[in-house]
């Protein structure tokens, strides 16, 4: 090892002189820098991250995970340098030249590899240079950054920058030293890739989260999973730990890297491979070396025939393709590559769709869609190298001068690479094809749509990817210099991750961009293929005109240098090199222009900023109208003439409204569609009279001066008519809630009282880039004025309700209330509907061609209206139905219509959501469930969200809350708790739990993320995570200390308190009484703590022994360490004195408990001994994860005998 | 059949090289050797008359023999028709066997018959001794097989005009015979341009010659005329290796090597040399001579004498 250090010394000087070095220093330096400054909100509206949140852009974990992900994307960099470290001695020969001196392999090798580790970790660390230079610029907004802690910046090195450096970079080192070539080092590149996206789809399981965090090769995922439930404040503060399921993945990693490297480089020689003969010797076996046999020869006498265009495209082109899409599929690159790529897919295969781990049928627009989606990745890759190969491989190989003074037309050689390459990409997209199939009949699935996957893959997917290799093709001929074309195309790549931080929303602006599309099993390809084929059209323009400057300025024979190159160009441009140009630009022009007039001028596009922009527009010109009493509608008379086919719907109707307040009310300010909008206000009257004194269509607000004013108790009714079509292509899919079938219509788009609140922005963050103060959040429950209105609507109470919709003759509309009519005119189906009593301001129209499912509970009609071929769960949801009207009704109070109907709608949107007694049930959630009554792990989710939206028809449509803070607590939190009851009742408690892991798990993620402020319960400000997961966990734990019966009853007194009632609405105040005075005063602190504060524990199972006694059965010891903290709204936790009731179990080898009670517990540290009956296998203290508990996996230990 | 190139000029930007300088020559049929040291423009010249270079001045004419004009410098989709080339370093992919290559190379060259074309790659290689390797992988051929393969596939489509670049270099003595022999059966219809540094290919195999240095034409002709005017200006002797410098420095040396342990040095001179005997003028006195600037077209205006090589 002695020429170790000299050798190192000459591998730091040579990479150090190399341009590329420093070219790859400069990207990475200024891919950190312009992460961070969009972190830190240098450009306004497009931040990264959590940059719209309270975490600091330059928090420890943020720049942890930042430079975790740079840095696996510098893998490609470490490639090429480590891969190329030895074999390029290969390459140019001069390895033989080392095998004749006296250093030795070890020095070698060493020297090379430690030299390429140094540079790189230099041009990694790059990346925190980076970052932490955009933390001192003066447009980096100073309320985003914290203090600039220099652990920060270095641990990140010592944790993933480094580790993976040695870990890729030993494997490539050693892959290119002993295979001495580069393809196989590109190849490792890729199936590290796979491994990572392997591990991907793991983590969609919980159970699994583990294990992906392990195999991961990046340490990405490990980070995740040790920082999951990082509050604000950890987030700001912590450094990651190298502990845990981290330090386990870096050890794994570096030991992976290290053997590979010795294994690999165990057998590494100098001299020529054993393996494969050299030429010399191979040579000497071919026999008849004799002169050649001199037969008068002369060549053969061929008449040398012109290639002609008509020849070219008959015979040249198809050869030149074959050749190419043989020379692609022959290498083992390729193979490797598509291998990996069908190996995940097939990872992906059980997790297609799936909810709470549960499985989805793989319908084939979503299996094409989830699939496709990630094979996508894959066909990049290859279409990125390959069309590099094909283009240099000739050149490469060193027949460039051959081939190119041949007599072929350069066009027709080049239109045959990328039609080969094309053939290449249809091979694969059936590789997709074929394997999408086999997972679809591998779930037992058989409803196969064989001509579904075609069309998508052949006119969908395939020319988009044409778009791309003509990209890859352009770029490479122009740039005509391999390693700088790749740049080009990653370059390409990274401008489509990064465009809105570029300002590239627009579709018209990055190449080969569309608007997208949903496939949905109801409603087909929609709408969405006209706005495609329009953009491919654009780009297809772009796409010639690329070609035509290519052509131009493709090098054939030696002339590289640009000066030549454009003479050459000079003398190419003829005219019909012209006139195709002129063609080309006159396409780009005339379909740019016609997409512009409809995205820009039809439509209206606005940037995320402008969008915002507008938002806080609003705020600042009408806040002041808050404070104007308005009328409240008191009834709505709806007619809807809707036109599926054409996509239009015209809502005529009259709002009823009433002075409910104590003043008389002259000024009017009407809601309508802003001009953005692809509305028309055709009527807006009053039955009063009146004037329109001001019209803003941008923000959509007509103010009206009614020449009497309103005494307060008088009416006036408003009639409108109201016209939704959209308008041509959108630069987004844009309004998805008319569909052909599946329109899914409320009544936001009719016209209403009043400054509408809900537009504000929230984000203070973003609100402080618009020049507002930050937003001072709901008002308390006791705040004046809170009762007056509810939070679902402000300008209005319990209204009458009455609509009649026409339709196409083949469909269904649907609207809440009960079917008063049904008749056929002027070739249309009209349906009329009416309520019998008064609901909220809050209903909606649906249209479709679906199939009805009846029946009945008691006497309520239940009617599930579904897409034909989606019937698998419509039995379920109907069970599910009656099980919930049946436990509602025995435990809350009776159910207050005689319908109940269930309306599937298309999968733009993915929610259900509960109407008075109708619910839009989205064809993405439950539907398509796979169900498996028979696997106890599986989650009945369709039973579940079936259950939350009935639950509703109490809480919401009886029990409205206060328009303050907790509002959602009585009606979101309430019916989480309900449909858990309907499925404890089904299921048993103890099935509960795999459901239940999922809401802890959503609900620590949940406030990882927060934006502003997490807050206890009972303020909620509409914050998911809290009133659906942190709620149902809360409630369910209060069942289980207080007893379900205890606070049912509470819940049946706060209902008939208030049901039907407001103003004065409830708070979730009220709510609290109820279930404080059904609960036993020594519990009264557990209340407090679920509803009123952000309490959290870590309960740990330390160790359990077990003794067996005489009688057969067990002494087990238990040692506890129970921690409980409370967190403020950011995070922060301080530790809380503990006196609890904890759960104390011990477990047989089933999961059954043997001994389940209450223990209550003042010491951290507790030791308890129990005698059991039967063997146990696992103890420990709340083993069934009843309270928030921030590692549930560390509850309960095996117990030792 | 013929080719004249007129005034051809050729500058490298990149390195400041004049590659060509204002060549002037006339080719007729059979095989022209053009000899040069490394370096002399030979691969530029070649390179330019198979349409892979521009040149930045001069004319470049293929008269056919049926009288069709051929501007090489414009017309390049018909040079290409008509042009055979062998370059002076190529390499073939690995995997691909001779005959699949060729095959593939003869539809590039618009042989679209299947038939024609199968039966022409037989020929070929048949012509140049693969048709044993046919089906073997490229990657494993020798340098020998390589040349010949080089070859065959230069000669596909009946080419009128067959430029051969340093064809020989690395091939051991047997295999350059055989290539030799091969080249010589081919010239006889068509011109054959072979470039080399080697001046026995030259003297072995070519009608006529040109010897190109520094960019410049330096002599043009039959290697035998030009033999013939060397007749009693080369002398030679023997002499110990300290005095080869001196003598280098009073006579007009030709060539120095190494006999059986002496040093033959071998000087030009329109009259005899004291301490040497005159000597049989071959093609390599002829080379050295035209380098060194003492015979040759432009004898007189050329520069300081390198040193002997």
């Amino acid at each position: 090892m002695k020429n170790l250090l000299p050798i190192l010394r000459y591998e730091l000087r040579t990479l150090l002189r190399q341009k590329s070095t420093w070219v790859f220093t400069a990207v990475l330096f200024a891919m950190g820098l312009l992460l961070m400054c969009a972190a830190a909100g240098v450009f306004p509206g497009a931040g990264v991250g959590s940059s719209r949140g309270k975490v600091s852009a330059n928090a420890p974990l943020v720049i942890m995970s930042f430079s975790a992900s740079l840095s696996s994307l510098a893998m490609l960099i470490t490639a090429a340098v480590m891969g190329k470290a030895v074999q390029r001695d290969f390459e140019w020969g001069t390895a033989s030249l080392f095998g004749t001196t006296p250093i030795s392999r070890g020095a070698y090798l060493g020297g090379r590899f430690l030299g390429s580790l140094v540079v790189l970790s230099g041009l990694l660390a790059s990346i925190l240079l980076g970052m932490w230079v955009a933390t001192l610029l003066p447009m980096a907004q100073a309320d985003r950054l914290g203090p600039n802690l220099p652990a920060a910046y270095l641990w990140p090195l010592a944790m993933v920058i480094l580790p993976n450096l040695f870990m890729t970079g030993a494997i490539f080192f050693s892959l290119g030293a002993r295979l001495r070539r580069f393809g196989p080092v590109m190849t490792a590149a890729v199936l590290m890739l796979v491994g990572y996206l392997i591990s991907q789809q793991l983590t969609r399981n919980l159970d699994h989260r583990m294990l992906a965090a392990l195999i991961e090769p990046f340490g990405n995922e490990a980070l995740n999973h040790l920082t999951r439930y990082w509050s604000i404040e950890e987030t700001n503060t912590r450094l990651p730990t190298l502990s845990g399921v981290m330090l386990w993945n870096r050890l794994l990693w570096i030991g992976i890297g290290a053997v590979v490297a010795v294994v690999t480089l165990r057998g590494f020689r100098f001299g020529p491979l054993d393996a494969k003969p050299t030429p010399s010797r191979r040579a000497k076996k071919v026999p008849a070396a004799e002169a050649p046999r001199v037969e008068a020869g002369r060549a053969p006498v061929v008449p040398p025939l012109r290639w002609t265009p008509a020849s070219s495209l008959r015979q040249l082109v198809p050869a030149v393709a074959r050749q190419s899409f043989r020379s692609v599929v022959g290498t083992m690159g390729f193979r490797l590559t598509a291998m990996g790529g069908v190996l995940v897919l097939l990872a992906m295969a059980p997790n297609i769709g799936s909810m709470y781990g549960t499985e989805t049928f793989p319908v084939t627009g979503l299996v094409i869609e989830q699939m496709g989606g990630l094979f996508s990745l894959f066909m990049l890759i290859i279409i990125t190298v390959y069309a590099a190969e094909l283009i240099w491989q000739e050149r490469e190989s060193g027949m460039g001068d051959v081939v190119d003074a041949l007599p072929t037309p350069g066009w027709a050689v080049y239109l045959g690479k990328y039609l080969g390459l094309l053939a290449v990409v249809a091979l694969l997209l059936g590789v997709l094809f074929v394997t999408g199939v086999l997972v679809q009949l591998g779930h037992g699935y058989t409803d196969l749509e064989p001509g579904l996957w075609l069309f998508h893959l052949s006119v969908v997917t395939l020319p988009d990817l044409a778009l791309l290799c003509a990209l890859a093709f352009v770029v490479h001929l122009v740039v005509h210099q391999k390693q700088l074309g790749h740049v080009v195309m990653v370059l390409f790549y990274a401008a489509g991750l990064f465009r809105s931080q570029l300002g590239l929303d627009h579709n018209l602006l990055l190449f080969g961009a569309d608007p997208g599309l949903t496939y949905s099993d109801m409603n087909g390809y929609g709408h969405f293929l006209g706005p495609i084929a329009w953009f491919r059209a654009y780009w297809s323009g772009w796409a010639l005109l690329m070609v035509i400057a290519a052509a131009l300025l493709v090098v054939r024979g030696r002339e590289t240098s640009w000066k030549s190159r454009l003479v050459t160009a000079r003398t190419r441009f003829d005219g019909r090199m012209r006139s195709s140009m002129f063609a080309a630009g006159v396409l780009i022009v005339a379909l740019g222009a016609w997409i512009f007039f409809n995205t820009n001028v039809l439509n209206t596009y606005r940037t995320r900023f402008q969008a915002e922009a507008l938002q806080a527009g609003y705020e600042k010109t009408y806040k002041h109208l808050e404070a104007e009493p308005q009328p409240k509608v008191t009834a709505s008379e709806v007619h809807l003439e809707l036109y599926p086919e054409r996509r239009e719907a015209t809502f005529q109707g009259t709002l009823s409204f009433l002075n409910r307040s104590d003043a008389p009310i002259s000024t009017l300010y009407v809601n309508v569609p802003p001009a953005s909008e692809p509305a028309e206000v055709r009527t807006l009257s009053f039955d009063v009279p009146h004037r329109v004194t001001h019209r803003d269509p941008v923000y959509g607000l007509w103010t009206v001066t009614l020449d009497a004013p309103l005494a307060p108790g008088d009416t006036t009714d408003l009639t409108y008519e109201v016209h939704y079509a959209p308008r041509g292509i959108e630069n987004t899919t844009g309004w998805t809630r008319l569909a052909e079938n599946g329109t899914f219509l409320d009544s936001d788009l009719l016209p209403s009282l009043g400054y509408r609140k809900h537009l504000e922005l929230r984000s203070d963050r973003v609100r402080k880039e618009h020049g507002l103060e930050a937003h001072p959040g709901m008002r308390a429950p006791d705040a004046p004025g809170a009762r007056d209105t509810h939070y679902v609507r402000q300008h209005s109470d319990w209204i009458s309700f009455k609509a009649t919709i026409g339709t196409s003759p083949d469909q269904i509309a649907l609207a809440p209330g009960y079917l008063q009519g049904e008749w056929e005119a002027n070739g249309r189906r009209y349906f009329e509907y009416a309520m019998d009593a008064p609901i909220l301001d809050f209903y909606s129209f649906l249209s479709a061609r679906w199939e009805v499912r009846r029946d009945r509970w008691n006497d309520v009609a239940i009617e599930v209206y579904h897409h034909p071929p989606h019937a698998e769960n419509v039995e379920r949801m109907i069970a599910a139905t009656k099980r919930s009207l049946d436990y509602f009704s025995r435990n809350f109070g009776p159910y207050q219509h005689r319908q109940f109907r269930i309306l599937e709608f298309p999968r733009y949107m993915t929610f259900a959501q509960a109407f008075p007694n109708t619910i839009p049930y989205s064809e993405a959630l439950g539907f398509i469930a796979k169900v498996d009554p028979d696997d106890p792990e599986d989650v009945d989710y369709p039973t579940y969200i079936t259950a939350h939206e009935a639950a509703h028809q109490w809480w919401a449509h009886q029990v409205i809350g206060a328009d303050a803070q907790g509002a959602t607590m009585l009606s979101e939190t309430l019916a989480q708790y309900s449909a858990l009851m309907v499925m404890k009742e089904q299921y048993g408690d103890h099935r509960m739990r795999k459901f239940l892991e999922y809401e802890l798990d959503r609900y620590l993620r949940g406030r990882s993320q927060e934006m502003r402020e997490e807050r206890p319960i009972a303020r909620v400000e509409n914050q998911g995570y809290i009133h659906y997961q942190k709620g149902g966990l809360a409630m369910y734990a209060l069942q289980d200390y207080v007893g379900e019966e205890a606070v049912n009853s509470a819940l049946r007194r706060f209902r008939d308190t208030w049901a039907f009632k407001g103003p004065p609405y409830p708070t979730s105040d009220d709510l609290l009484k109820e279930l404080y005075a059904v609960t036993p005063e020594a519990l009264h602190d557990l209340v407090h703590d679920l509803f009123e504060d952000i309490v959290l524990y870590d309960n740990r199972a330390l160790s359990a022994n077990a003794k067996a006694l005489d009688d057969g059965r067990y002494e087990v010891t238990l040692d506890l360490r129970v921690t409980k903290t409370r967190a403020d709204g950011q995070g922060k936790e301080t530790p809380v004195e503990l006196n609890d009731l904890l759960e104390v179990g011990v477990l047989d080898a089933e999961g059954t408990p043997l001994y389940l009670e209450k223990h209550r517990l003042t010491q951290s540290a507790s030791q308890l001994t129990l005698t059991v009956k039967g063997k146990p296998a696992k103890a420990g203290v709340d083993p069934f994860i009843k309270l928030i508990d921030l590692d549930p996996d560390d509850n309960t230990v095996a117990v030792e005998l | 059949m013929e080719l004249k190139i007129e005034g051809l000029s050729k500058h490298y930007a990149h390195g400041g090289v004049q590659a060509l300088n204002d060549v002037t020559l006339t080719i007729p049929n059979g095989m022209f050797g053009l000899l040069g040291p490394n370096g002399a423009g030979k691969s530029t010249l070649m390179r330019t008359l198979v349409t892979l270079q521009e040149a930045d001045r001069g004319r470049v004419e293929l008269v056919l023999d049926d009288g069709e004009k051929v501007d090489v410098l414009r017309d390049k989709e018909r040079v290409r028709e008509l042009v055979g080339y062998l370059p002076q370093d190529f390499g073939l992919y690995p995997r691909a066997t001779a005959e699949g290559l060729l095959d593939h190379l003869a539809t590039l060259k618009g042989i679209r018959d299947r038939k024609v074309r199968k039966e022409t790659v037989g020929r070929l290689l048949e012509l140049t001794n693969l048709s044993a390797a046919a089906k073997r992988p490229l990657g494993g051929f020798s340098g020998g097989m390589r040349q010949r393969f080089g070859i065959a596939q230069a000669l596909l489509g009946d080419p009128k005009l067959v430029i051969v670049d340093e064809p020989t270099a690395g091939l051991d003595p047997e295999e350059r015979v055989r290539f030799h022999n091969l080249l010589t059966e081919i010239g006889e219809n068509v011109v054959v341009i072979l470039s080399t540094h080697i001046v026995s290919d030259v003297s072995d195999l070519c009608g006529r010659m040109a010897v190109l240095h520094q960019g410049r034409l330096k002599m043009e002709g039959t290697p035998f005329e030009a033999i013939a005017a060397m007749k009693g200006k080369v002398w030679r002797t023997l002499v110990d290796k300290q005095q080869v410098t001196q003598l280098q420095e009073t006579h007009r040396v030709l060539s120095s090597r190494l006999l059986a342990g002496r040093n033959q040095v071998r000087a030009w001179s329109e009259t005899p040399l004291e301490g040497f005997e005159p000597a049989e003028p071959d093609l390599e006195d002829v080379y050295f001579g035209v380098m060194r600037g003492y015979v040759g077209a432009e004898a007189s205006s050329s520069g300081a004498v390198a040193s002997a090589g």
